[in-house]
């Protein structure tokens, strides 16, 4: 793992942005670290960069505690914010000359071509280049020294979709070259290049796995019934947004397995004509299991998941 | 390798600022060379203005890179934060000091001193503002991340400094060394507790970027340091002792009460409300003092006190003397006698020593028979060496002394004597306006500013330091008449005498049964 959090608190005053997180990073995955605002996701990044000190917990980044990183463990690892400050009076020239010599694998010939690639204006001072533009800046920084380790804060807020095509394409075209950390609202962007996901929610991981997994498991079922529907009760954990229209029941399976599915509907609703379960986009999926976390549902899910038998009875 | 690669980053940012402050120095060190010996301009807000540049620059440099705060992109680069502090140390130092230096020392050299003490005192001067502004003004900039934040908390400093001004007027608390040669003393002790706290939080802020831990750091020093002049005159003597070893030395000098003397006679034609309270004064002094001194409703009285043992020649200063009267054992009254200074031409020497005593206090015990306990601190100067220059036009170099220069004023009443010296100046100077035939001398005017500091901590205005002294023989109201009037100028020469403090004590003088009454000063 290049990347391993195990039980990390941070607190401000009486709030703990954080509670007992733990989570791990595969190396060559790209991980994404989704959850509603205040979740923890910005502070978690800044805790693994050490710019943030842990209350309690560890971060390792690269087999390193984040307390004792050294100028050598971030010499591999690239790091973008949407509020990074990078030196404004500087011109995109100056400032890529002023970081290069502190990079001892900086590819010189990476840099001419991320340079070209995102069409920096070198003379340009940063202070002038607009918020796409610096982020832009930040990634053509973050890049030519070849990291291990690329870590993103929403690195995608208030870009304009052409940015941010231009953006995720650049990270897709060198994704199988390093392990990427992401953080972001822009599910949609996620979908494309994330590996793996992890959902954060008040300070703590409610579940981490598989990009592949996770939208394997969410469907949108759509049950048409032979008579007027209506919602079990009680509704198993798994299901959300449960609703009855007409003679539909619509709800989201977060535990979806083809056979299994369909044997519970049937054993919960009577007079079962059609199943339609339709794969879920990231942004579906995270708009569903958001507002259900917010609510505790989760957490009944997550106990239910350590324990099948729980999960049937619920 | 790596902090010079910082450096010439913040160079490249900073550069117009860097020249524009090296510009100030410059235009600032031609305006003191044409004014020569005598500043005619505000000198002192020149170089505050210089000063306050420097700081500002050292704020700047440090604010390319900021400690505070988690957005910094240099957070997260690998560039190590001993390299980053000694990047910002050598810009300060290389290019904000630098230039200064430079200034200074052709600003010596163009005044012809030579290289060497040219150099010392540029060297000197630079070093102890490092050490007493740039330091820490470093050490603050990093408690910061903008110019915004870095004003608002210098706001924040300005008030602390203003109470600590303001407020023990307020309150009645005084500084026992102001105006003392031993102000030196807090003074040092302040600055020590300023640099070690600015090397504490340059230390946190690089090493662990703890700000608020850093920022409480900082203020307590701030507050500590400007409660030390306050410490009682006792526990700086003490802590003198300890700094400056073997400037304290037992002697054979012995300060009594001396009733026989007689109480103090005005001179004739002379009021009572002229006299001089204290050594020194010139006849506007004198009527500002006694107009203070009535404002006040305090009475002074001059008691005769006769010391003994002295060496011929040499100067006896009471850098501090506490008066205590008490009345069958209470103590009425505690307070701080006049300044008292003695030239000593033989072994003994006699002089009135002034205690102004307040209103109420001298008028409830004035003929009451009180003890009066006189606890004085003393330094002793010996003379060092003495020269002569002509009153007019008088143009010389003395060794220890300095290049002085003499002309009479505008007015045509006092030969202005100055003088310039790098470094720090003679400690004690007289100067006697002398008819070079007759050897007739006029009254002696004491340039002594006692600072017995043993290092050289001169800053303001730049590493020379000026002086200047005036010599009156002529007093066109008729009041005074001078031995040496300015139909002798042309034949008379200023002598100068200089002093060095050579050693430090303490004595204590008990008088029993003293009536205030007795000792007012009285018409002959």
């Amino acid at each position: 793992m290049i990347v391993e959090v195990q039980d990390l608190w941070k607190r401000y005053g009486r709030f703990d942005a954080l509670r007992g997180l733990t989570f791990a990073v595969p190396e060559g995955s790209a991980f994404a670290l989704v959850g509603p605002n205040g979740a923890g996701k910005t502070t978690t990044i800044k805790t693994l960069v050490n710019l943030l000190r842990p209350s309690r917990g560890t971060a390792r980044i690269l087999d390193v505690d984040s307390r004792s990183m050294s100028p050598r463990e971030l010499a591999h690892i690239g790091y973008v914010s949407e509020n990074q400050e990078l030196p404004g009076r500087l011109t995109v020239e100056q400032y890529i000359d002023y970081l290069r010599p502190f990079y001892p694998r900086w590819d010189r010939t990476l840099e001419q071509s991320l340079r070209r690639d995102l069409q920096l204006p070198a003379a340009r001072k940063i202070r002038d280049l607009s918020h796409g533009m610096r982020i832009k800046m930040a990634l053509a920084c973050a890049l030519p020294f070849r990291p291990r380790l690329l870590i993103l804060d929403e690195p995608f807020a208030g870009l304009d979709p052409l940015v941010r095509d231009e953006l995720i394409e650049g990270l897709l075209r060198r994704a199988g070259e390093l392990t990427i950390l992401i953080s972001s609202h822009e599910l949609s962007e996620i979908e494309g290049l994330a590996t793996d996901i992890g959902f954060l929610h008040g300070g703590r991981m409610l579940f981490q796995e598989p990009m592949s997994q996770l939208t394997e498991r969410c469907r949108e079922m759509y049950v048409t019934l032979d008579s007027t529907a209506s919602v079990p009760d009680p509704l198993p954990a798994h299901w959300l947004q449960a609703r009855a229209v007409g003679n539909v029941l619509m709800f989201v399976e977060t535990q979806f397995s083809d056979d299994a599915s369909g044997e519970l509907v049937r054993a919960l609703c009577k007079g079962v004509r059609l199943i339609d379960a339709r794969p879920m986009t990231l942004r579906s999926i995270f708009t569903t299991l958001a507002p259900a976390a917010r609510d505790g549902a989760l957490s009944s899910f997550d106990a239910a998941q350590d324990d099948p038998e729980a999960l049937e009875g619920s | 390798m790596m902090p010079l690669h910082i450096l010439k980053k913040d160079w490249k940012l900073l550069w117009p600022l860097v020249a524009a402050l090296g510009i100030l120095h410059g235009l600032a060190a031609l305006a003191r060379f044409n004014a020569g010996h005598f500043l005619n301009f505000p000198s002192v807000p020149l170089a505050l203005l210089q000063l306050l540049a420097t700081a500002t620059i050292v704020v700047l440099v440090v604010h390319q890179d900021p400690v505070p705060g988690v957005r910094q992109d240099w957070l997260v680069r690998p560039i190590a934060r001993r390299d980053l502090l000694l990047a910002k140390v050598l810009f300060v130092i290389l290019l904000v000091h630098g230039p200064w230096w430079m200034t200074d020392l052709i600003q010596g050299l163009a005044n012809g001193f030579p290289l060497g003490q040219s150099a010392a005192a540029a060297t000197a001067c630079s070093f102890w503002v490092l050490l007493t502004l740039t330091l820490p003004a470093l050490a603050f900039a990093t408690l910061t991340a903008t110019m915004t934040e870095a004003f608002v908390a210098a706001l924040a400093i300005c008030a602390i400094v203003l109470a600590f001004l303001i407020a023990p007027g307020l309150v009645g608390a005084a500084r026992p060394t102001a105006l003392t040669g031993f102000a030196w003393v807090p003074t040092l002790v302040r600055e020590a507790l300023l640099l070690a706290s600015a090397a504490a939080v340059l230390v946190v802020q690089y090493r662990w970027r703890r700000a608020w831990a850093a920022r409480a750091l900082f203020a307590t020093a701030l507050v500590a340091g400007f409660c030390v002049p306050f410490l009682p005159w006792a526990t700086t003597l003490r802590m003198e002792q300890l700094l400056a070893a073997g400037s304290w030395a037992d002697h054979d000098v012995a300060v009594a009460f001396a009733p026989v003397d007689g109480g103090f006679q005005v001179s004739p034609g002379q009021g009572l409300d002229d006299v001089a309270e204290k050594p020194g004064f010139g006849p506007a002094d004198v009527a500002a003092e006694n107009q203070r001194r009535r404002a006040e409703g305090a009475r002074t009285v001059f008691l005769p006190i006769r010391v003994s043992g002295l060496e011929p020649g040499s100067r006896l200063l009471a850098d501090r003397s506490e008066v205590t009267l008490s009345q069958r054992g209470h103590v009425v009254y505690r307070g701080r006698g006049n300044d008292l200074e003695l030239h000593a031409t033989n072994t003994d020497g006699a002089v009135h020593h002034g205690i102004r005593v307040p209103g109420a206090v001298y008028t409830r015990v004035q003929g009451e028979p009180l003890d009066l306990q006189l606890d004085y601190s003393f330094t002793l100067f010996r003379a060092d060496a003495t020269y002569a220059l002509p009153a007019r036009d008088g143009d010389q170099r003395m060794p220890g002394v300095g290049w002085c220069v003499t002309k009479v004023d505008d007015a045509g009443t006092r030969v202005m004597f100055g003088c310039l010296q790098p470094g720090e100046r003679p400690s004690c100077l007289t100067l006697a306006l002398e008819h070079t035939p007759t050897r007739q001398q006029n009254p002696e005017v004491s340039l002594c500013a006692p600072d017995y500091s043993p290092y050289p901590g001169h800053v303001l205005p730049d590493a020379l330091t000026r002086f200047s002294g005036r010599l009156p023989f002529y007093d066109p109201s008729g009041l005074v008449r001078y031995p040496v009037g300015g139909p002798q100028l042309a034949e008379s020469r200023v002598v100068v005498t200089s002093f060095r403090p050579s050693s430090h004590f303490v004595r204590r003088v008990l008088i029993p049964a003293v009536r205030l009454q007795d000792w007012e000063p009285r018409q002959p």
